[in-house]
């Protein structure tokens, strides 16, 4: 009984079957977080970082010693 | 009529038979050394990639999304003597949201001229840092004998840097398609 061979052309087939699902699913948000939520501070606009997932820009209050955080508008 | 005589051989100082066959010996050496001198084969690429991102997105939860789109390019250095072995430079900018500016020192090493593996250091450097390490393979799809089609799936580990919002760190699960041109 012939065994089916595997041939280059097989595999690059393949390979670009992979590589178009990769890119669908890298390219879907499915199951993932929403655009929404913040990963690293430059996800966030210049003068704001991320903490806990939101952009926050810290406001210095010239009356107060303390810092207090508002949520940037523009987080990505 | 011919007078024959015998002629004395002229004595060599020892020192001076010593001095020469060291010297000898030392440019020996160093011309062997030089003949044996290494030719170095590169490759460059170009390409683009992106995949999944994932990171902390509060106290203890692992979020994913899509990675930014990222522009990557570089060489491959390797001695012509071992061509199994190479060592890659790259490049990489990612282009959505704040543009950063990064760069990859990998050793890379060939099963055959199209399955490829590789280790490496992976960072960015600006507008903020990252730092870290990736393993990835290379697969060339050869389109001629210097240009080829390649894919390059990664995966990295960044735990350092003034990029991350907390302790955990930035985890890429990339795959990156381009050139990959013999230079």
């Amino acid at each position: 009984m012939a065994r089916p061979s595997l041939n280059s052309k097989h595999v690059c087939r393949a390979l670009f079957v992979l590589f178009v699902a990769w890119g669908a699913l890298s390219l879907s948000n499915v199951g993932c977080s929403s655009g929404a939520v913040c990963y690293r501070n430059t996800d966030c606009p210049v003068g704001a970082h991320c903490k806990e997932g939101q952009c926050v820009i810290v406001v210095i209050d010239p009356g107060d010693a303390g810092t207090a955080g508002s949520q940037a508008s523009d987080a990505h | 009529m011919f007078e024959l005589t015998h002629v004395p051989k002229p004595k060599i100082p020892l020192s001076l038979r010593s001095t020469v066959s060291v010297l000898t010996l030392l440019f020996a050496l160093v011309l062997a050394s030089d003949a044996r001198a290494d030719g170095y084969v590169f490759d460059g690429d170009f390409g683009l990639g992106s995949g999944l991102e994932g990171g902390d997105t509060g106290p203890g939860k692992l979020g994913w999304r899509r990675a930014r789109l990222r522009i990557t390019t570089g060489i491959d250095l390797r001695s012509d003597q071992s061509e199994a072995d190479a060592l890659g430079f790259r490049a990489f900018a990612e282009i959505e949201k704040r543009a950063t500016l990064g760069g990859e020192l990998r050793y890379e090493r060939w099963i055959s001229h199209s399955v490829g593996a590789y280790a490496g250091a992976i960072g960015v450097i600006t507008p903020d840092t990252l730092f870290g390490g990736s393993v990835g393979a290379d697969i060339v799809i050869p389109f001629g004998k210097r240009v080829g089609l390649c894919l390059e799936p990664s995966f990295s580990v960044l735990p350092v840097g003034s990029d991350l919002p907390s302790s955990g760190p930035l985890i890429w699960l990339l795959l990156s398609a381009g050139i990959k041109l013999g230079l």
